[in-house]
């Protein structure tokens, strides 16, 4: 992307400081959505290689993970926000719930039979979309709580102000709002 | 000059006043045969010297003592001249007021004309020339020696000191303005011209000329002039000049006649001195002086049916009529008389000026301006005259006090002085002295002073700038004679005493008064006075009256501080601090009824205090704005609350979920292993 900003035809040699100073924001503004989008490339890619890996290395594991890890991956396609919050959160609690299965495999040997045990044990899945669907829980209900916080600080803050507003006009009358007093003529 | 005084009604209703300690008056004797028509005689005592013979004369409050020569006669003793042996206010009469009071010794031998209109038994030549004339001319050297003029020579104002009725004495000359109780056959011809409170203090040769009338009637024993009236005999003076105007048909013959033609001399420089009629008692010959020959018209000017021949009375005949001479100068006949009939080329030059000038004025009574102009420039040392005023130039000072009394037009006055006609006045004579032009600077600042209508100025500032010695004419003080600046307080205190319930207020005069006397009473308290802020006008008052008492030996003044306490609290309200207010608020009765106005003013506007309060309420209207835009944000932020609660909450999920994510594997890991 910075080479299409850069390989912009030069402007005219007598408005070639205006246009240089034009196009760096104009680059910037562009480069925001672009620059997530690389990020997101970036993390897609990255995972595609690990998996890659991990089939070549374990695949028994890189199964167990990538079934494991579809509720991530579904929360992940509907989180559409910035920051990926609800992706974050569901991602998180997954990976914890999957971590004992992973764990057991390693213990048992990166074989298919292994996995088999593993897999087929219904503890596993549940720990699996247990923590996962626990995250989607946390998610769901942390506004509600935050809300009641910010509810009791702000309504606090808005009284301390106020009562130091009222003392100030106690102190110094109404010319202290910097309003003329009624009747001043 | 202050003087001590005592005054009431003892037993029996009678009246007395104490002045200086020393002198007692006695109310109830008076003394009409030594009255002057400004002032009531009474008779007085000496209480170190109880066998003196002495009378009281007690000024009418309206008259304007003159106070710089009662002074100047104090230190003289010229047996042929009645000075005040003391002077000063004493209260007379039930009303407590005081009246200007001056002690002097009685002439043993009465009046020598009780009036003009009676004839009496006349003066022989040897009498005058060997008894009465002699001291009395020397006593007018000792007294022109100290600078000042007598301007009240007149037959009716002479006494006989011994009780053969040889001797005489000039009568007092202080309880009225200069010249103003003279009757105008007395005057030389210009001052004659003037309005009697107008006439000023004139020179030596006016006191001489009324000598030289006074010989006159002495002689005769009765004015030759009766039958004229004042305006006749002064046509007459202009027309066939003093000497011929007053003698009429009567022929004085004798060497007396010598000294009588250089007294009456109508030129004040061809005017015999002092010292030449000293010489001329020693060597009974002096050579007399040829009259200048007054400039006559071949052809007459034609002006309100009458033909004038002389630019002198021509110019008393415009500035009788000023309206019908205004259209007279304007014709083109005038012109031409003055430069072909006339035929004074410096004359022309200044009525050319006159015109011109009056022209370019442009404002109202352009027109009395023009025939004031005009009238100077065809007769220079004549009183400037516009409409209803005909004063000398010195005569102002005299001449606005009257106007403030309503014995003369105030507006003109001031009109006159506005108008630059002192300026042209100045700018028609002949050979400036150089005090002379002092005095001119003195009137363009007063004109300055006059167009200035802030408290301290104005017409007020001029009277008071005009008459050094005139007592302050503020109703709050009036009645007791206040002359200098530490008078007032204490003044102010007696009156404060009797209007307590009364608000304090400052009037013009007193303002002007205390800025013309006391220079050092600065500018900043009258521009505060002049403020359209009621705080700010208060300040300026109680400022200039505290400047007053920071006066060596001024005294504390509750009375009046109490009545000034009870206006200050809008000035307690400049400050911003509800605190600091009620603090003040609180300690002013205190303060207040101390008396001591420089506490008090320190008290309402301390300097630290304002500072501070200025200095805390600029702080505190800053800290205002921040909380008040903190609510403002947070009010505007309600609606939005929803939206940063689900970020929040989001955020804290995600970070919640990591820690628990954290924990679980580690504790599966330890588990495990």
């Amino acid at each position: 992307m910075a080479r299409t900003t850069s390989s912009a035809k030069p402007a005219p040699a007598k408005a070639a400081a205006p246009a240089k100073a034009g196009t760096a924001p104009r680059a910037k503004k562009a480069g925001g959505p672009r620059r997530h989008q690389s990020s997101g490339s970036v993390v897609v890619t990255l995972g595609v290689i690990v998996i890659t890996v991990m089939a070549v290395a374990a695949l028994p594991l890189c199964l167990l993970v990538v079934a494991g890890m579809l509720p991530s991956l579904a929360a992940a396609a509907v989180d559409r926000t910035p920051r990926r919050y609800f992706a974050r959160t569901v991602g998180a609690m997954n990976l914890a719930g999957l971590a004992p299965g992973v764990l057991r495999l390693w213990e048992a040997g990166m074989t298919f039979a292994s996995l088999r045990q593993v897999a087929t044990s219904p503890w596993t899945w549940l720990a699996v979309y247990g923590a996962a669907g626990l995250g989607w829980l946390l998610f769901s209900s942390a506004p509600s709580v935050a809300r009641v916080l910010l509810d009791v600080k702000v309504d606090e803050t808005q009284r301390r102000l106020e009562a130091r507003v009222k003392a100030l006009v106690e102190e110094w009358g109404d010319e202290v709002t910097g309003r003329k007093p009624a009747g001043s003529g | 000059m202050v003087a001590d005084h005592e005054a009431g009604r003892a037993s029996g209703g009678r009246l007395s006043a104490r002045l200086s300690e020393r002198f007692e008056i006695h109310g109830d004797r008076a003394l009409p045969d030594l009255s002057s028509p400004s002032a009531a005689a009474f008779a007085a005592s000496d209480r170190e010297h109880p066998n003196a013979n002495l009378f009281a004369l007690i000024c009418e409050p309206e008259t304007l003592p003159r106070h710089d020569v009662a002074a100047a006669l104090r230190e003289l003793r010229a047996d042929a001249l009645l000075a005040p042996l003391e002077a000063g206010a004493v209260e007379w009469g039930p009303g407590g007021r005081r009246h200007f009071a001056m002690v002097f010794e009685r002439p043993a031998g009465g009046r020598v004309a009780t009036s003009l209109t009676q004839p009496f038994a006349p003066f022989t030549e040897n009498d005058l020339l060997h008894h009465s004339l002699p001291p009395l001319v020397a006593a007018l050297q000792e007294l022109f020696s100290t600078g000042a003029t007598h301007r009240a020579i007149r037959p009716t104002n002479l006494f006989f000191r011994d009780p053969a009725q040889r001797l005489v004495a000039l009568g007092e000359c202080v309880t009225a303005p200069p010249a103003s109780e003279q009757p105008s056959a007395f005057e030389p011809i210009e001052s004659a011209m003037a309005m009697p409170l107008g006439r000023g203090d004139g020179s030596a040769a006016d006191d001489l000329y009324a000598l030289g009338v006074t010989l006159i009637v002495l002689i005769l024993g009765r004015c030759p002039w009766a039958a004229m009236s004042d305006e006749q005999l002064l046509a007459e003076k202009i027309a066939r000049g003093s000497y011929a105007a007053l003698l009429g048909n009567e022929r004085i013959i004798g060497t007396i006649s010598e000294a009588l033609r250089g007294l009456l001399a109508d030129d004040p420089r061809e005017r015999w001195t002092v010292d030449d009629v000293a010489s001329w008692f020693e060597a009974r010959r002096l050579s007399p002086k040829q009259p200048a020959m007054v400039r006559r018209a071949p052809r007459p000017f034609d002006f309100a049916g009458q033909s004038f021949v002389t630019a002198r009375s021509l110019a008393h005949a415009f500035a009788r009529a000023p309206t019908v001479a205004a259209r007279a100068v304007k014709a083109p006949e005038f012109e031409i008389w003055i430069q072909r009939s006339l035929a004074d080329e410096d004359r022309a030059k200044l009525v050319a000026s006159a015109l011109t000038e009056a022209y370019n004025l442009g404002a109202a009574s352009q027109e009395e301006r023009l025939v004031a102009r005009v009238s100077t420039a065809l007769d220079p040392p004549a009183p400037i005259r516009y409409k209803s005023i005909a004063v000398t130039l010195d005569g102002f000072g005299t001449a606005f006090a009257a106007g403030f009394r309503g014995q003369a037009s105030l507006q003109h006055l001031a009109e006159a002085i506005g108008g630059r006609l002192v300026q042209f006045w100045f700018s028609a004579q002949t050979g400036l002295r150089p005090e002379q032009l002092s005095v001119l600077k003195a009137f363009d600042r007063l004109r300055l002073h006059l167009e200035d209508r802030r408290p301290g100025l104005g017409a007020e500032r001029v009277l008071y700038e005009m008459n050094p010695r005139l007592h302050c004419l503020s109703p709050l003080v009036e009645a007791d004679l206040v002359i200098e600046p530490a008078g007032i307080l204490p003044a102010l205190e007696r009156g404060s005493e009797k209007r307590q319930n009364e608000d304090f207020q400052l009037d013009r005069h007193l303002a002007a008064f205390i800025a013309a006397r006391f220079r050092n009473a600065g500018t900043d308290c009258f521009d505060a006075m002049n403020s359209a802020d009621l705080s700010q006008r208060i300040l300026g008052v109680l400022y200039l009256l505290a400047r007053l008492q920071g006066l060596k030996g001024a005294s504390l003044v509750p009375a009046l501080a109490q009545r000034l306490a009870r206006q200050l609290p809008a000035v307690v309200e400049r400050y911003h601090n509800r605190m600091r207010r009620a603090r003040i608020m609180a300690e002013l009765p205190r303060v207040a009824a101390k008396g001591n106005l420089v506490d008090l003013l320190s008290l309402v506007d301390g300097a630290a205090d304002r500072q501070k309060d200025g200095a805390e309420f600029g702080e505190a209207q800053r800290e205002y704005a921040t909380v008040t835009l903190e609510l403002e944000r947070l009010r505007a932020e309600a609606p939005r609350r929803n939206d940063v609660a689900m970020l929040l909450g989001a955020r804290y999920a995600a970070t919640a979920a990591s820690f628990l994510a954290w924990l679980i594997a580690l504790a599966a890991i330890a588990v495990t292993g």
